[in-house]
């Protein structure tokens, strides 16, 4: 179920109440209580897809346990592999059998016969991205000595399967969330404000932002021959406020109604489009994601601990495999190459030197033209993220930077571009104030008198309910 | 204690929002439609074809009225039956009978119109489900002005735009679902509502393209429809008439819509029976000239 569905509406007060009213007597109570909500809510997409996750619950529960037991280096290798070896299986068949063999029959394609009859028709279970690497990370915690193996099974599976970020993230580590399971929560009425004040937040970013972006997005993304240069810009511009609303809305929204719980779930973007540089972008989206592939992926690699050639090659890993963790195509391969060349120039001294040392960089000015720049060269990117094929995406920049790129796009006559515009303006505006907190709207507000206070939530709630896009599927949840 | 006053302050916040949601949606709602006048005003509602196939600046010249539609792409019956409440008694209005709504998908009904509880009962009464009830009751929340003073008009082409080709409509068109049934019965008693009003009403069948005209002919869909005309004229005493459209001349932008020539061809034909309509009561069926 979506969360901002009818059925996500009823769904959540009903476990709220049961949380707090019924199951409140022990921790047991509290967590079996979640665990046969999220089983329900993630049973809701495909029940027959639950079984993936009580495979990876259970064996990666055993095998963490095995890990510790073990008494050589080299035993606790083997349940390691053996743990890696089962979430990224599971990933890897469920999520890129077919994409090989279809790139496989590009290449040879005198074997498509021969492939064609081996594919599988396999649909993409929801979450499975997600649920893999946070499991996954804890065996890996585990195995480092980060993090105890906890022998409460239901805990365990209650942090696994924990409905607010089991299907889009936050990607949580155990060292910071499995915690929170081994203790009873009591209800704190300033977390459980916060987080509805979170929620609300996550929903207009989504509802009215993004669902609003993605009719013009799609639009042009659909048909750029149809269009100017301009448009076109316009068009790529939608999209990247449409991804950053809905996968940030999400997230909001995850992290408030996990609130709800008592339970504190890490930040996940960080008002990412206002930095001023790549690296700080990637410091800032999807934080979740970046800090997993760089603890259990570059600094193993070596991290930037290497010769300047290894560091080169171990950001072109780690953003491509970026790229395929986001979906079995070309289009996000290229989408992760292109954003590790953009990130080399940063490893160079003269040029973090010249950036320092500028001092018209360091004035206002220079610092907004960073920040231009910077969403310049990731709204370039995401061309290829959104984009069918990399033809297509190829075909889109041709025609944006055409003879048309300076004109005024035609689009801004019509009075519906013009409305997402403004609810854009006032949205940026709004994370701009709020840009050092945790989310835009957490301490907006707050010190004004109790009538402007509930003026402005009822305003976001009015806004949501009369200008809400037509309903699309939030975009992470096809990772 | 803590949860006690964060449940009370989470109800009283839903029962404020309620409060404000229904009074913003009722004044704005009255702000934006209502209308002083009914003499110098004429009507419509339709799905499409009325949205593409009326010519407004032909019709408010030679009628001498303010013309106001609330035609809509894939207008469902919720629309219409909020149309017969809204429109003013003694009004001139003119109704597009719509056929390819009755066999429109309920979800893909396009529902959005006002928020109007009598007519979300009358649906409920005739069998939508209260999942449907709820879905268009969300659809409206927020107000908006029910009329409008333009339409648009498809251009005229060299070929005709076949998609979805003929055979899609008349596979669709052999067996009607259930919901066709229920969704006449709920514009019959739209109409119920506007002769109740004592409004002076023109039915417009528009046309299809004479090729989907000709292979309509055998299927149930066409025959549910001529029963339910004939019915409809039968009951209300309305006057039949048919109106042909010469088929040498391209005007029709697809198999289901009139381009801005047809539209204009329509609208100077409708004047002309409009004004010479005594009853206040007709039913004029557009088609294609077969003997051309």
């Amino acid at each position: 179920m979506l969360f901002n569905s009818f059925e996500f509406a009823v769904f959540l007060p009903i476990v709220f109440l049961l949380y707090w009213y019924v199951f409140n007597s022990s921790i047991t109570s509290q967590n079996f209580l979640l665990v046969i909500s999220s089983y329900f809510f993630y049973g809701w997409w495909d029940w027959k897809f639950l079984f993936l996750i009580i495979l990876s619950t259970v064996s990666d529960y055993l095998l963490a346990l095995q890990i510790n037991n073990s008494s050589s280096k080299t035993s606790k290798k083997i349940f390691l592999y053996l743990s890696v070896g089962l979430n990224l299986g599971i990933l890897i068949t469920f999520k890129y059998f077919n994409f090989f063999l279809n790139s496989i029959i590009t290449i040879k394609p005198g074997l498509s016969e021969i492939i064609s009859f081996n594919a599988l028709n396999i649909i993409l279970p929801v979450g499975i991205s997600f649920y893999t690497f946070q499991t996954l990370s804890y065996t890996i915690d585990v195995y480092r000595n980060k993090i105890k193996p906890t022998k409460n099974f239901l805990a365990f599976t209650a942090f696994v399967s924990f409905f607010p970020q089991l299907v889009a993230g936050p990607i949580e580590r155990a060292t910071h969330l499995l915690p929170q399971f081994t203790v009873k929560r009591n209800f704190n009425y300033e977390k459980a404000i916060d987080g509805l004040r979170q929620i609300l937040w996550g929903l207009f970013k989504k509802m009215v932002i993004a669902d609003n972006c993605a009719y013009y997005a799609n639009l042009l993304f659909e048909n750029p021959d149809h269009y100017s240069g301009s448009n076109l810009l316009l068009g790529v511009f939608f999209f990247s406020i449409q991804i950053y609303c809905d996968f940030s809305g999400y997230s909001d929204i995850a992290i408030g109604t996990a609130r709800l719980f008592g339970f504190d779930l890490m930040q996940n973007f960080a008002f990412p489009y206002f930095s001023k540089s790549i690296p700080e972008f990637w410091r800032r989206w999807h934080i979740s994601l970046s800090t997993w592939f760089r603890d259990y992926l570059y600094i193993p690699l070596g991290g930037s601990k290497v010769s300047k050639i290894k560091i080169v090659r171990n950001i072109f890993i780690v953003f491509t495999l970026s790229g395929m963790w986001h979906g079995a195509n070309w289009t996000f391969i290229c989408w992760g190459i292109l954003n590790a060349i953009y990130f080399l120039p940063s490893l160079s001294k003269k040029f973090n030197n010249f950036f320092h040392g500028s001092i018209f960089l360091r004035t206002n000015i220079g610092k907004a033209f960073m920040s231009l720049s910077t969403f310049f060269l990731i709204l370039i990117s995401w061309i290829f993220f959104r984009a069918e094929n990399i033809s297509r995406a190829f075909q889109y920049i041709h025609k944006m930077f055409s003879e048309e790129f300076f004109s005024l796009p035609s689009m801004l006559y019509e009075l519906n571009v013009l409305k997402v515009l403004f609810f854009i303006s006032l949205f940026l505006i709004i994370e701009w104030i709020g840009r050092k907190k945790l989310y835009a709207i957490e301490t907006l507000g707050k010190s004004w008198k109790k009538t402007y206070r509930i003026i402005f939530y009822y305003s976001i709630v009015i806004a949501i309910i009369w200008f809400q896009g037509k309903q699309q599927h939030f975009i992470y949840f096809q990772f | 204690m803590k949860l006690r006053r964060f449940l009370s302050k989470i109800i009283l916040f839903l029962i404020g929002l309620i409060i404000i949601l229904f009074l913003l949606n009722y004044s704005i709602n009255k702000f934006l439609n209502t209308t002083k006048s009914t003499s110098g005003v004429l009507y419509i509602w339709g799905d499409s074809q009325a949205y593409q196939g009326l010519n407004l600046t032909i019709l408010r010249q030679g009628l001498n009225k303010i013309v106001k539609t609330s035609a809509e792409h894939g207008a469902g019956i919720y629309n219409f039956i909020v149309f017969a409440n809204q429109v003013p008694p003694n009004s001139n209005v003119i109704i597009a009978y719509p056929r390819l709504s009755f066999i429109r998908r309920k979800s893909v009904d396009n529902n959005k119109s006002i928020l109007s509880i009598s007519a979300l009962k009358l649906l409920y009464q005739h069998n939508y489900s209260l999942k449907e009830v709820k879905n268009i009751t969300l659809m409206n929340l927020r107000p908006r002005p029910f009329y409008s003073e333009k339409t648009m008009l498809y251009p005229q082409k060299d070929t005709l735009n076949v998609s979805p080709p003929v055979k899609r409509y008349v596979k669709r068109f052999q067996k009607v679902p259930n919901y066709f049934y229920k969704k006449q019965a709920l514009f019959n008693e739209g109409i119920k509502i506007l002769i109740k009003k004592n409004c002076k009403i023109t039915f417009i069948d528009f046309p299809f393209h004479q090729r989907l005209q000709h292979a309509e002919k055998m299927t149930e869909f066409s025959r549910a429809n001529e029963k339910f005309t004939m019915k409809t004229i039968s009951k209300y005493s309305i006057d039949l008439d048919t109106l042909y459209l010469p088929i040498k001349d391209h005007l029709m932008y697809d198999l289901t819509h009139l381009n801005e020539t047809g539209a204009n061809i329509l609208a100077n034909d409708l004047i002309k029976m409009m004004k010479n309509d005594k009853i206040g009561r007709k039913w004029i069926v557009i088609r294609f000239s077969e003997s051309k």
